[in-house]
């Protein structure tokens, strides 16, 4: 998968107030760029009421949220990324009635599971490294955030089914 | 219907990413401390399944908050999503166990 500069949203460069408005904006520039069908926004806000994705991290208190939508909103596999100075919260993962302040949200327009989970894994283990935080909170240009992710591509867990 | 192995289902909301990374973990987890995977069936999937899996289920393993009544035990694997290892080795570990005296 190749990483677009034009979806990538270092610190200050994005505020949103609500995970809504969030979503709704990242989706509109994967729209733009021509990853995703037109309902894609719709499908992502849909899914994240049934099964939020805020994921509380272990060992950080810089949290992700992984937002994402059926398979078959998406044409083209893309990544949408955004550093919030303000952080934004989520309902979490493993417990929907609870909020987390999600600090980086990785919208994820990715076909196959299985790629899904090695981006997150890879995503949750580079986040567990204090300086990979700190390089991450301190990108100021498209291309840092860009390489970034392309260093955790391909992740860490062996997919074995 | 699995050929006397221990059944273990790991679910979470969607069936897709977090119990699929929690099987995962677990499966390695098991294997690093010598469980015979042989004896063993670990399949990930949708909560709304359990229902369809009650009568084989042997152990159940999930990465979202449940709170389910059943006559096996109930393990909370989030800690295979945030990377939380001690988290990690306490779930592996109570498995451990009551797959061994389970084949008592």
């Amino acid at each position: 998968m190749k990483i677009d500069d034009r979806l990538l949203f270092p610190r200050g460069t994005i505020n949103a107030e609500s995970k809504e408005e969030l979503i709704r904006l990242l989706s509109e520039k994967l729209w733009e760029c021509g990853y995703v069908e037109k309902d894609f926004s719709e499908s992502v806000l849909c899914r994240e009421k049934r099964y939020p994705t805020g994921l509380k991290l272990h060992g950080t208190t810089f949290h992700i949220a992984i937002p994402h939508a059926e398979p078959e909103y998406v044409k083209e596999d893309a990544v949408a990324a955004v550093v919030l100075s303000e952080p934004v919260p989520f309902c979490r993962m493993d417990d929907p009635e609870e909020e987390v302040s999600v600090s980086f949200v990785v919208m994820l327009a990715i076909r196959d599971a299985a790629d899904h989970m090695k981006m997150l894994s890879g995503l949750v283990q580079a986040l567990q490294n204090p300086e990979r935080v700190e390089e991450l909170s301190c990108a100021a240009e498209e291309k840092e955030l860009a390489k970034f992710l392309k260093s955790i591509q391909g992740g860490s867990v062996n997919v074995s089914e | 219907m699995y050929q006397n192995k221990k059944f273990i289902f790991v679910c979470c909301g969607a069936g897709k990413l977090t119990s699929f990374m929690a099987a995962e973990g677990l499966r390695k987890g098991l294997k690093e401390i010598g469980i015979d995977m042989k004896k063993l069936k670990i399949t990930h999937g949708m909560m709304h399944d359990i229902g369809r899996y009650e009568k084989d289920i042997d152990i159940l393993v999930s990465s979202t908050n449940y709170k389910g009544n059943h006559s096996f035990p109930v393990f909370n694997g989030i800690a295979f999503v945030t990377g939380d290892e001690e988290g990690q080795k306490e779930v592996i570990q109570s498995v451990a166990e009551l797959l061994k005296n389970q084949q008592k």
